[in-house]
């Protein structure tokens, strides 16, 4: 697959290197991780007649395309099969690139530093003891609903100084715009998102309203009070940004906590590793970070040309950028399925993405998972899987597991 | 002061990932935005291997200033 590419063209290119990539697969991850092993040593970037994208492998390929973003790439549609999901309008930030993308981040980067995040710490604490108080004394969890998804939805209404008591509110509208109506028709689960996205809609622009009307000492204000080229945000832009903050930190959150807690509860001998020394929790995160992995990003040829691997794509080709692909590249992790916590300096993950993407609320994110697992641990030494109960896997363009129960001595 | 690596960030490739001043606070600190900058005055002796926090920075935009006044950089793709 080497000799002559430049003298190829796409379709060309496309024929040869065509290799369909299911978006949403059957079967386990396991073997959706030994499917992208394979490209990476045939063919690291493959084209899917499927859904019409490229697919990139490698962890050089994917990174140096990320860190392009906005130097021959753009994130609008951050979609492999180019298909805008809600609208025909990019969401903000995600979807928006150049100069308006610099200045939400400009907004948001110093709001989300880290010692905004450090500022609201403890309150992340006690969120996790609440929701802990609400389980231990059962000796059971079931880790998902009762801790995972709800714990960064409480702490982003603490982050923006929004009332906790709307987080089952919240939650609502989001599982129902992640997953949609679980065994409806098509149908259904059209109508129900409309229905949340009208519903969410209406309660933040009560937000808005009031905060214009009576300003606070909160995130929520100082967005709200915004101006760039002395407009303020309009009112749907603001719904659009507070919606995706929540979504962007609710599913990952909770899917990178889920998916270590099944892996912790057949692997003590690692949960005690992982606090064995107070160095020891913090490259641990990060290892489970790059294993877990759930963001998909997708990047856009967005000048005449790009180049892409071995290849020059022309404008308005889409690359499918699995960062989890990316973090278990062996070029760089070895034995890449397998969680170390003693890898020696290892090569950076991927997961919080790379370049002018990179995920806004990355503290906020070490925080919680921080916080999490020294809480979870303090309470909960030592657990397993509830008999008869497997983790299912569920991959979309969050990677996650749910039916994570665990049982455990109860205690106070 | 004369022991500590010279670093330099790079503005164009840093994003804000902290991994600096996460590994190496005594020698990089966040701005407000949370990108890292190089402190101009340190408060203990370097903890690390130069070339591991030059590795850590996920965008590789840690350089090390050498005598000559080339840089030796991560590699940036
Ligand atoms: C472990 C948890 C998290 C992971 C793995 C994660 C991952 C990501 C990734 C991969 C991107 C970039 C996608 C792309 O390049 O297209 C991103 C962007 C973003 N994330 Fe996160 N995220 C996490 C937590 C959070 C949290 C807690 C927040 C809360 C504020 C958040 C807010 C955002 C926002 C607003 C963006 C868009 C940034 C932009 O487009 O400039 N994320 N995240
Ligand atoms: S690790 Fe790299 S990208 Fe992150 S703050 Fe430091 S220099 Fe910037």
């Amino acid at each position: 697959m080497t000799e002559n590419v430049a003298d190829k063209s796409v379709e060309q290119l496309k024929q040869e290197r065509h290799r369909d990539y299911e978006v949403y697969p059957q079967g386990t991850m396991q073997e959706v991780f030994d499917d992208l092993a394979d490209r990476r040593e045939k063919c690291p970037i493959t084209f899917s007649e499927k859904g019409g994208f490229w697919l990139a492998t490698s962890y050089d390929d994917i990174s140096s395309i990320l860190r392009r973003n906005n130097r021959g790439f753009v994130s609008f549609p951050n979609i492999p099969d180019g298909k805008v999901a809600f609208g025909q309008k990019a969401q903000i930030p995600i979807e928006l690139d150049g100069p308006i993308h610099t200045q939400y981040r400009k907004l948001l980067d110093p709001l989300l530093s880290p010692a905004r995040i450090a500022a609201i710490e403890d309150d992340i604490r006690a969120v996790a003891n609440d929701l802990i108080d609400g389980f231990i004394e059962t000796g059971q969890c079931d880790v998902v609903p009762q801790f995972a998804f709800p714990f960064p939805g409480i702490n982003f209404l603490t982050l923006m100084g929004w009332p906790l008591e709307d987080a089952e509110k919240m939650n609502e509208w989001v599982e129902i715009f992640l997953k949609g109506v679980p065994g409806g028709t098509e149908e259904e689960t059209l109508q129900a998102r409309i229905r949340a996205s009208q519903e969410s809609r209406a309660y933040i622009q009560a937000i808005v309203d009031d905060r214009r009307a009576n300003p606070r000492d909160d995130i929520t204000t100082t967005i709200v009070q915004t101006e760039f080229d002395g407009e303020p945000i309009s009112d749907s832009d603001l719904s659009d940004l507070f919606v995706l903050m929540l979504m962007a930190g609710l599913d990952t959150v909770q899917s990178v906590i889920a998916q270590s807690m099944a892996y912790l509860a057949e692997h003590q001998d690692r949960w005690e590793q992982m606090f064995a020394s107070p160095d020891s929790l913090e490259p641990a995160i990060e290892e489970l970070l790059r294993w877990t992995s759930p963001a998909m990003p997708t990047r856009n040829v967005a000048e005449e040309t790009a180049t892409v691997g071995d290849m020059t794509l022309p404008r308005g080709e889409r690359v499918f950028c699995p960062l989890n692909a990316a973090n278990r590249d062996p070029k760089y992790f070895e034995d890449p399925d397998e969680v170390k916590f003693d890898r020696v300096d290892p090569k950076p993950h991927v997961t919080f993405s790379l370049g002018a993407h990179r995920c806004v609320g990355v503290h906020l994110a070490r925080t919680e998972l921080k916080v999490a697992f020294q809480e979870l641990h303090r309470r909960i030494p030592h657990f397993r899987l509830v008999e008869g109960e497997k983790p299912r896997e569920l991959m979309a363009l969050t990677w996650s597991v749910d039916n994570v129960k665990i049982a455990f001595d109860p205690a106070g | 002061m004369s022991d500590h690596p010279p670093f330099k960030i790079d503005e164009e490739f840093c994003v804000g990932h902290g991994r600096c001043y996460a590994l190496a606070p005594e020698s990089f600190q966040p701005d407000e935005m949370g990108h890292g900058v190089v402190r101009d005055y340190r408060d203990g002796p370097a903890t690390r291997e130069p070339g591991v926090v030059v590795n850590a920075c996920p965008e590789s935009a840690i350089e090390l200033i050498t005598v000559g006044g080339d840089a030796e950089k991560g590699s940036q793709s």
